[in-house]
């Protein structure tokens, strides 16, 4: 190892020390770009997170704009002011209904004389303004991240491109002046890989709030669990969308399912290849759920001891 | 909601105080209600619950007690394994595992006692699916006494209160009427009474009797607590249903009952077509303010 620079060096900097420095640089670099995407996608102080009592909201968090659909379906379906249409997808029943909250008076007027399936309400225009509006709230209180703050995100994420920069400038002198390059090369590529890894990653949704703000909702509404049958006459509509939101469409599977399996509320919608939109290769699959038997971890079951009256 | 004192059901006025023999050194309950995984979150929330009873059949005792029963014992609120399989009436003896399975229950619930029908659900390998009355014959309360005793020794030391069932019809050979059969049941076993008003109605009412005159006859002092439950007629007969409200004459019922005795506590059964929280949070003050009525009356004699 030579300590001092040569007249041969690249740059006047001998190779080992340029080599150790790189690391260094290229290692602090890389440390940067984590903390500072993750303090971008932190959002607001958590130690005080409000409840969040929208179960849109919170559906919209938890799995995305197919879930919020669900969660609507589910407030809808405890009101009655939803059927299984035959064939599949749901319509409404009844004409008007009052007291929804804005993301299930869409749904509702999309399903108003006609029937559709999860995927087509959730691509529906109005759906999608009321999505929008809910994504908007999520956004302000610093739950979700917007455009500004993912695109943020993913710059930040491009960071190590000027280590790469540096390394492959250094490599391609010294390959012109027939210096040894291996182990430079190694850590470019390297370096390449994960800048790749940085690159495809795509800007979170949520924020470390919102992940928090959801875990503490799912704690808290434990009782929505699938497995203890969450009676949707005691919790009412909100509990029956909170229910799905949280624990997702199995809770619906648990609560009514011939109607779920009926509507096939797993249905995705067709692959674009698949032309005419039969794809009962996506709907069988799911439409028959068995992870929702109502199999309760404790205390399951009436007090009665089955059959019609009690007596006990 | 929580914590409003306004329609707080556990608080119960005992004016005089008197600690009842029959309650086997239970605490004060006030108005509980029966622990359903349905309607978890509903009873979480009732304010200044506590006590409620948790279906002995439901619970898993193999692994630590978690979720919504977990929170309420860690509350402090009393819970009471109920029963329904063991069928202690039966002609044979009531199976050990059973009995384990109930023992285990009372020591994961941390339970003062628990309780059980007299009543039951197999014979020989037949499962009813149902609790059924038992033969009101000497030769029952041999049988009775037998598995009591069983089952007793198997829970180690945990009181076991029983519970009469409602029955829709009285076997022929009946040798005893309800009153005396249950006087005589308690009498050899020296159980504790889990006593269910809506069951003393229902029986009373299908067959023409007056439900006090029942209660009168009743060891009232061994009643442990009371069952408290919605039913409704259908052709004639009143079903103990456990799925509709609670009827004016099951409450006049328990304040009649709250006159004569101080059980440890009063609980609501309900199960199925659950109401919404604030209709079940209502029939809970509803008993609350039947029994007030019982012990104010009690208290002026």
């Amino acid at each position: 190892m030579r300590g001092i620079a040569a007249p041969g060096d690249t740059w006047g900097i001998p190779g080992p020390t340029f080599l150790i420095g790189y690391v260094v640089l290229a290692g602090v670099v890389i440390w940067m770009t984590i903390l500072l995407r993750r303090g971008v996608a932190r959002g607001p102080a958590t130690e005080n997170l409000l409840p969040q009592s929208d179960p849109f909201a919170l559906a919209l968090l938890a799995g995305g704009p197919q879930l919020v659909v669900q969660s609507a379906i589910a407030g809808l379906r405890s009101r009655h002011l939803v059927t299984a249409a035959s064939g599949g997808g749901v319509k409404a029943n009844g004409a008007t209904a009052k007291g929804l909250h804005p993301v299930e008076n869409a749904v509702f007027r999309t399903i108003t004389g006609r029937k559709r399936h999860v995927y087509q309400i959730a691509a529906d225009r109005r759906v999608k303004a009321a999505l929008t509006d809910v994504r908007k709230g999520l956004q302000r209180d610093g739950l979700m991240l917007d455009e500004a703050q993912r695109t943020l995100y993913r710059l930040l994420g491009l960071l190590p491109v000027t280590v790469i920069a540096l390394g492959s400038a250094r490599w391609w002198n010294g390959v012109e002046n027939n210096r040894p390059v291996g182990y430079l090369t190694l850590l470019l590529i390297v370096l390449v890989v994960v800048q790749i890894v940085f690159a495809v990653r795509s800007a979170p949704q949520k924020s470390g709030a919102g992940k928090l703000a959801l875990q503490q909702e799912i704690t808290r509404h434990d009782h929505l669990k699938p497995e203890y049958s969450p009676s949707w006459g005691a919790y009412g509509a909100g509990g029956a969308a909170m229910g799905v939101a949280l624990f997702g469409v199995a809770s619906l599977y648990a609560a009514d399912p011939a109607f779920a399996a009926e509507a096939e509320l797993r249905r995705q919608a067709a692959a674009s290849s698949g032309g005419g939109g039969d794809s009962s290769s996506t709907s069988s699959s799911c439409s028959s759920s068995s992870s929702c038997s109502s199999s309760s971890s404790c205390g399951g079951g009436s007090s009665c001891g089955g059959g019609g009256g009690c007596g006990g | 909601m929580i914590g409003s004192g306004a329609d707080d059901v556990g608080a119960r006025p005992s004016p005089g105080a008197v600690v009842a023999v029959g309650r086997g050194g239970l605490p004060e309950l006030g108005v509980g209600v029966g622990w359903r995984p349905e309607i978890a979150g509903v009873v979480a929330d009732v304010p200044g619950l506590r006590f409620c009873e948790v279906v002995a059949e439901g619970i898993h005792t193999h692994v630590p007690l978690s979720g919504p029963l977990a929170v309420l014992r860690e509350r402090g609120v009393t819970l009471v394994p109920h029963g329904v399989r063991l069928s202690l009436g039966g002609a044979e003896p009531v199976e050990a595992a059973r009995v384990a399975h109930l023992a285990a229950c009372a020591e994961l619930l941390d339970a003062p006692l628990v309780s059980e029908h007299i009543a039951f659900v197999r014979a020989g390998d037949v499962e009813a699916g149902h609790l059924l009355p038992v033969p009101r014959t000497r030769a029952a309360v041999n049988a009775l006494a037998a598995n009591y005793r069983r089952t007793i020794d198997g829970l180690g030391g945990v009181p076991l209160a029983l519970e009469p069932i409602a029955a829709l019809f009285d076997w022929p050979d009946d040798e005893y009427d309800e009153a005396d059969f249950l006087n005589a049941v308690l009498d050899r076993t020296g159980a504790m009474l889990l006593l269910d008003v809506a069951n003393v109605y229902a029986n009373a009412r299908n067959r023409g009797q007056d439900p006090v005159a029942l209660l009168d006859r009743l060891p009232l002092d061994r009643v442990a607590y009371v069952h408290v439950a919605g039913g409704r007629e259908h052709e004639g007969l009143y079903h103990d249903t456990h799925t509709d409200a609670v009827p004016q004459p099951v409450l006049d019922l328990v304040t009649a009952l709250a006159e004569r005795a101080t059980p440890a506590g009063w609980l609501l059964e309900r199960d199925g077509d659950y109401p919404p929280a604030e209709v079940l949070r209502a029939e809970l003050a509803s008993i609350t303010a039947a029994v007030e009525a019982g012990t104010r009356a009690a208290s002026l004699r």
